[in-house]
């Protein structure tokens, strides 16, 4: 009697160790493939396939990086730039949609899982409209609604608007995420699609700040000193935000 | 001693991509020659995004006393690296090293300051 009370014993505690296990297990494969969690970048890769046309060289030429670039005044940089900055981000799985928010400029995206699609009438943004959909251990988001933006800080122009968009590919391998970006934008580019990856390691308890910026600060410093200053200061007066009275 | 050094101190100074945050590099292009500033004032550290400012003033060899501004990383970035906005004080004599802008004339991003009690401060 005594003796089947322990064999009893012994077998339920195998029971207990194996569903352990196995819940551990499962945990720990969740975690390795799991968007969720904090980002930080470690290789912004370089462009492939980002070829001019004739309108986007001469923007290109045009573009003076100490007034042209609108970040300077604040202006979140749209997806691929605030993607490449150094503060880390957050991505936050939902059922119907997934969350990533940016340190960097307090950008927040939505990404739509649940199918919705844009309405006609949305506005333009730096984020645009995104839609999601898995492709087996790979999310693949598509974002239109774009509004014009920058893709790097020489000037390179993206055009938004209806023609243009990007798509990202998301995969998890352990603690390393690679981001694939593709921009398709014939207006600015020659070829049919632009790409460039991106590596970010898992930040474990990373601490985030508010991103504060503010326009008087980002243009209020010393003025910007080329061998023209008479159009320095007249640039300077022109970006520079009214001062309410 | 207010001399500028230039050189190419690649040995010394790991290129930081991290540091670039959305300027990718292509401004400060050069990033293997290390300007070397020694004995600049500090006017003023502004500890703000997108990015911090340290404005100084330096002089040549020949007496020429000029303004120079430096690009830092952005506060976020500067606090969560340990360099906070007591780093230096107006009057500060100071060695500034960094890359040079490559378009703007006397514009560095700024990789390291030397302080006035000897200590090395590299930045993000």
């Amino acid at each position: 009697m005594k003796q089947q009370f322990f064999n009893n014993l012994k077998n339920i505690s195998h029971s207990i160790l194996l569903i352990t296990l196995s819940i551990l297990t499962i945990n720990g494969y969740a975690q390795e493939t799991s968007l969720s969690g904090a980002w930080v970048m470690d290789d912004r890769g370089s462009w492939t396939g980002l070829l001019p046309t004739n309108s986007a060289q001469e923007v290109l030429a045009a573009f003076d990086p100490s007034t042209g670039d609108p970040s300077m005044r604040c202006v979140a940089p749209a997806l691929i730039r605030t993607a490449e900055s150094a503060p880390p981000f957050e991505i936050i799985e939902q059922n119907h949609q997934i969350l990533i928010i940016y340190e960097s400029f307090n950008v927040v995206r939505r990404v739509n899982m649940d199918g919705r699609k844009a309405p006609e009438w949305l506005p333009l943004s730096p984020v645009g409209y995104s839609v999601g959909t898995w492709q087996g251990d790979e999310l693949v988001i598509e974002t239109t609604h774009l509004t014009p933006h920058l893709l790097n800080d020489d000037g390179f122009p993206f055009d938004g608007g209806s023609d243009a968009r990007i798509i990202e590919k998301y995969k998890v391998t352990g603690d390393r995420l690679e981001v694939e970006f593709s921009v398709e934008d014939p207006t600015n580019l020659q070829g049919e699609m632009a790409t460039r990856i991106f590596t970010y390691d898992r930040l474990p308890d990373a601490m985030f700040f508010h991103y504060h910026c503010d326009p008087l600060d980002a243009t209020g410093w010393r003025l910007p000193t080329t061998e023209n200053p008479l159009r320095d200061l007249l640039q300077w007066l022109e970006l520079r935000p009214s001062i309410p009275e | 001693m207010k001399t500028a050094t230039i050189g190419t101190l690649a040995a010394f100074f790991v290129i930081n991509t991290l540091a670039f945050a959305h300027h990718g590099g292509s401004m400060y292009p050069d990033r293997e020659t290390v300007v070397i500033l020694e004995g600049a004032i500090i006017d003023e550290l502004l500890y703000v995004n997108p990015h911090g400012r340290l404005l100084f003033s330096w002089t040549d060899d020949n007496g020429a006393n000029a303004e120079w501004e430096g690009e830092l990383s952005g506060s976020t970035e500067l606090v969560r690296s340990g360099v906070f906005s007591d780093l230096v004080q107006s009057g500060d004599q100071v060695t500034v090293k960094g890359w040079s802008h490559n378009s703007i004339p006397r514009n560095l991003r700024v990789s390291s300051i030397v302080l006035p009690d000897g200590r090395e401060v590299s930045l993000p």
